[in-house]
C-alpha cells in the first residue's frame, strides 16, 4: 500500500511503550494520522500526553513499538539505522525547546551540520547556509556562538538549520518553551512566513495562543488523539 | 564520511586535547614515548649495522679468520668449575700462516697480534699516553677503512727485518708530539725506541679500533715487544686472517684451512678444534643475533609506552564521549550516522595519539641527531621506523578509541537529546 502523493504523513496504529524496570508505559495507544502537505499542524495535549513521544516518531528519531508509518509515501516503521538517519537528514527538519545547538560551533557551521551528513561539498555547504541565516534574519551573526545570541536568535539559528536541507516537513517541539512572549510571536511570525511558502509544520504547545498559529488542532490524551479540530475551531480556540 | 568530516574531528580532537590537559597529556606523552624509543632503537640499530657492514665489506666477502676465542657471547660469572675453553687452547704459531699461505684454495693468509686491551705506556720526551699495540701485516691496511695521512706505512722489507718503526694514529700524535709533526721522531715502548714512520686517521667508524694506537710491521712487534705480563705472552695475541681464492667457493678454503689446521695443532681424529673459524655469516649471524635482543627490547619499551597511551585515549574518550552525549543526540538528529558518529570519535582518538606520536618523532629524531653528532654510536632513522612509528600510534588511537567510540555511536539519539 503506498498512500496518496498529497499525503505526506500517514501512520497506522501507531503504538509506542517504554518499559520502566517491570512496568510498561503506554506512551502511545494507537495513533491514526493524516497530514497533507502544507498543513500547518498544532499538537496538543496535557504533559505526558505522549505529544513528544510522536512528535520523535514522525521525525524518526525513534521508532514504534507497534503500528505503520509512511512518510512521504515511504514506510519507515521498519528501517534501519542507517536509513533512518538518512529521513531525518533528507526529510526531516527539527527545533526543539531547548534549541541543541553545538556550544562551540558558531551560527553558521551549526547550520551547515546536516548539509555535512548529506555529503554536500563545503563551499555550497558555506553559501546555502549563508542563505538559509540571511532568510531567518541572522545575516549579521553568522560568525557568533550560541552563548553570544539572545534565546530569540538561537531559535532562528536552529530553524534556519531545520531548513537548511529543504526537508518535507518541519517538526518542532515547544520551540517557544523557553522564549518570553515578545521573542515567542516573533519565532511564531517566522512559522507563519515558512507556512505561506509551502513548507509542512507540525508543532508541539501546549500554549493555546501559540496552537493559534496553526491551522488544524491535534488533541492528544494518554495517547490517543482526543480531538482533531481544523482551522474553524483553531479560530474559535483563539 | 567526507574529508570536511576528518578535518572537523581532528579540529575537535585538538580542542579536547586542551580541555583534558592531564589525561590527554598522558596520553600524548605514552605515545611519544613509545614512539621515540622506536625511533632511537631502530636509528642506532641501523647505524650500527651500517658500520658493521662498512667494516665487512672493507675486509672483503673471502675474509675469514682463525682466533682461539669461542665464538659466542658468554657471561663469565667467574664460579665456573672449569676454567674457559680459551684458557685451554694453546697460543698458535706465526709460522702457521705460511702453511696455510700455501693451500691452493686460499691466496693469502696473515698473522696478526692485535694487543688492544692490553693498554701499554709510550713515551716521547716527557710526553706519555696509554696505547695498544696492534701488530698487522703490511697487506693489512688494503683492508682498513683508514688511511695514512703523513708519512707512509710500513714495507715488507721492515716486516721481515723487524725494524722499529711504527705508524701512530693522528690522536697519538697529537698527544705526544703537538703542535711539532711527528713523522721523524721516536717514541719508547718498554724498552724499545720505535721511530713513527706515519700517521693514521682511523675512520669514522663505530668498529674502528679506538683510543691511542700505534700500528706496527708483525715482524716488529714479534722481535720487540714482551707483554709485561705474567699470565700472556706476545703469541698468545696471535690470530690469522685468511684471504680465500676469489675464484672458489669460501666453504673449500675453510675446509683446508680446518683440516691443515688440526695437522698443525696436531689433533687426533675426534678430537674437537681447539681453534675458531670466523666467516662473515658466523659473524653476521652472531650480530643479528644480538641486534634481534635489541629489538625485542625496543618492541617492550614501546608497548609500554603505548599501552600508557592506549589507557590515557580510554580514559579521555570515555570523558569525551559522555560530556558530548548531547551533543551526538544533536549530530544524530541532523542525520549523522552510527558510522558518522564513530568515525568521529576514532579521528579524534588517532589524532590525539597522532599528536603524541609527531611529538615523539621529534624528540627521537632530534635524539638521535644529538647521538650521531656528539658521540661515536653512528645512528640514522631508517625511512621504514618513521612509518611505522606513526602507524603503531594511530593505531593505538583506533584499536583503544573503537569501544568508547562504539558506545557514542550506538546512543539513542531521544535518549541523547535529553542527556544533562
Ligand atoms: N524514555 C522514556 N522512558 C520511559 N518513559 C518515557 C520515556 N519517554 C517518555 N516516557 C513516558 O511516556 C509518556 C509520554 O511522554 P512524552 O511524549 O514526553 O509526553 P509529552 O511530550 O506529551 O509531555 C510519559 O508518561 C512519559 O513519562
Ligand atoms: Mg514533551
Amino acid at each position: 500500500m503506498t498512500p496518496p502523493n498529497d499525503k505526506i504523513i500517514l501512520t497506522e496504529a501507531l503504538t509506542k511503550d517504554y518499559e520502566l524496570g517491570a512496568e510498561t508505559v503506554h506512551a502511545l495507544r494507537g495513533v491514526d494520522l493524516v497530514v497533507e502537505r502544507n498543513e500547518y499542524v498544532a499538537i496538543m495535549g496535557p504533559s505526558g500526553s505522549g505529544k513528544s513521544t510522536l512528535l520523535n516518531l514522525i521525525g524518526c528519531l525513534d521508532t514504534p513499538t507497534g503500528g505503520r508509518y509512511w512518510l512521504n509515501r515511504q514506510e519507515v516503521s521498519r528501517l534501519d539505522d542507517a536509513e533512518l538517519a538518512r529521513i531525518r537528514n533528507r526529510e526531516v527538519g527539527f527545533v526543539f525547546q531547548t534549541f541543541n545547538l553545538l556550544p562551540r560551533a558558531t551560527a553558521l557551521h551549526n547550520v551547515e551540520l546536516p548539509l555535512i551528513y548529506a555529503g554536500v561539498p563545503a563551499k555550497e555547504r558555506r553559501e546555502r547556509s549563508a542563505v538559509a541565516l540571511e532568510a531567518v534574519g541572522l545575516a549579521d551573526r553568522m560568525h557568533h556562538r550560541p552563548n553570544e545570541l539572545s534565546g530569540g536568535e538561537r531559535q532562528r539559528v536552529a530553524t534556519a538549520r531545520a531548513l537548511v536541507n529543504n526537508p518535507s516537513i518541519l517538526l518542532a517541539d515547544e520551540p517557544t518553551g523557553n522564549l518570553d512572549s515578545t521573542t515567542s510571536a516573533e519565532i511564531m511570525g517566522l512559522f507563519d512566513e515558512l507556512h505561506a511558502k509551502g513548507q509542512t509544520i507540525l508543532l508541539v504547545t501546549h500554549e493555546r495562543d501559540i496552537a493559534a498559529h496553526a491551522h488544524r488542532a491535534i488533541q492528544l490524551r494518554d495517547g490517543r488523539i482526543e480531538r482533531d479540530e481544523r482551522r474553524a475551531l483553531a479560530e474559535a480556540i483563539r | 564520511m567526507t574529508l570536511r568530516g576528518i578535518h572537523e574531528g581532528v579540529g575537535i580532537a585538538l580542542t579536547a586535547l586542551r580541555q583534558n590537559k592531564i589525561r590527554a597529556g598522558l596520553t600524548v606523552l605514552g605515545v611519544a614515548i613509545g614512539v621515540l624509543v622506536v625511533m632511537v632503537i631502530a636509528a642506532v640499530i641501523q647505524g650500527v649495522n651500517d658500520s658493521f657492514s662498512e667494516i665487512l665489506e672493507a675486509a672483503g666477502p673471502k675474509t675469514f679468520f682463525i682466533t682461539r676465542w669461542e665464538p659466542g657471547v658468554n657471561v663469565q660469572t667467574g664460579l665456573e668449575e672449569e676454567e674457559p675453553e680459551f684458557f685451554r687452547r694453546r697460543a698458535f704459531r706465526a709460522e702457521f700462516a705460511r702453511a696455510l699461505d700455501r693451500l691452493p684454495s686460499v691466496q693469502n693468509a696473515y698473522a696478526y697480534a692485535d694487543l688492544s686491551w692490553l693498554q701499554m705506556r709510550a713515551e716521547a720526551g716527557r710526553n706519555r699516553v696509554q696505547i695498544g699495540i696492534r701488530a698487522m701485516p703490511v697487506a693489512y691496511l688494503r683492508s682498513d677503512l683508514g688511511e695514512v695521512t703523513e708519512g707512509r706505512w710500513y714495507t715488507t722489507e721492515e716486516d721481515r727485518s723487524g725494524r722499529p718503526v711504527v705508524v701512530v694514529d693522528s690522536s697519538t700524535a697529537r698527544e705526544l708530539f703537538a703542535p711539532l709533526p711527528a713523522v721523524g721522531r721516536l717514541i719508547r715502548i718498554g724498552r724499545q725506541a720505535f721511530q713513527v714512520i706515519g700517521v693514521y686517521d682511523p675512520p669514522p667508524n663505530l668498529f674502528a679500533a679506538g683510543g691511542h694506537f700505534v700500528f706496527m710491521p708483525f715482524g716488529t712487534a714479534q722481535k720487540h715487544i714482551q707483554t709485561g705480563s705474567r699470565w700472556f705472552t706476545f703469541d698468545d695475541f696471535i690470530e690469522f686472517y685468511v684471504v680465500a681464492e676469489p675464484s672458489l667457493r669460501l666453504a673449500a678454503a675453510v675446509d683446508d684451512v680446518v683440516g691443515r689446521m688440526r695437522v698443525l695443532r696436531k689433533l687426533r681424529p675426534g678430537e674437537k678444534d681447539d681453534f675458531t673459524i670466523l666467516t662473515q655469516d658466523l659473524i653476521l649471524d652472531l650480530w643479528n643475533r644480538l641486534t634481534a635482543a635489541l629489538f625485542a627490547v625496543m618492541v617492550a619499551l614501546s608497548s609500554a609506552g603505548l599501552m600508557v597511551g592506549g589507557v590515557g585515549v580510554i580514559a579521555v574518550m570515555v570523558v569525551a564521549v559522555t560530556e558530548r552525549t548531547r551533543e551526538i543526540g544533536i549530530r544524530k538528529a541532523m542525520g549523522a550516522t552510527r558510522r558518522d558518529i564513530l568515525w568521529q570519535f576514532l579521528v579524534e582518538a588517532a589524532t590525539m595519539t597522532g599528536v603524541g606520536g609527531v611529538i615523539g618523532l621529534v624528540a627521537g629524531g632530534a635524539i638521535v641527531w644529538a647521538l650521531a653528532e656528539w658521540t661515536p654510536v653512528p645512528a640514522s632513522v631508517p625511512l621504514w621506523s618513521i612509518f611505522a612509528a606513526l602507524l603503531a600510534a594511530g593505531l593505538t588511537g583506533i584499536v583503544f578509541g573503537l569501544v568508547p567510540a562504539l558506545r557514542a555511536s550506538r546512543l539513542d539519539p531521544v535518549a541523547a537529546l535529553r542527556y544533562e
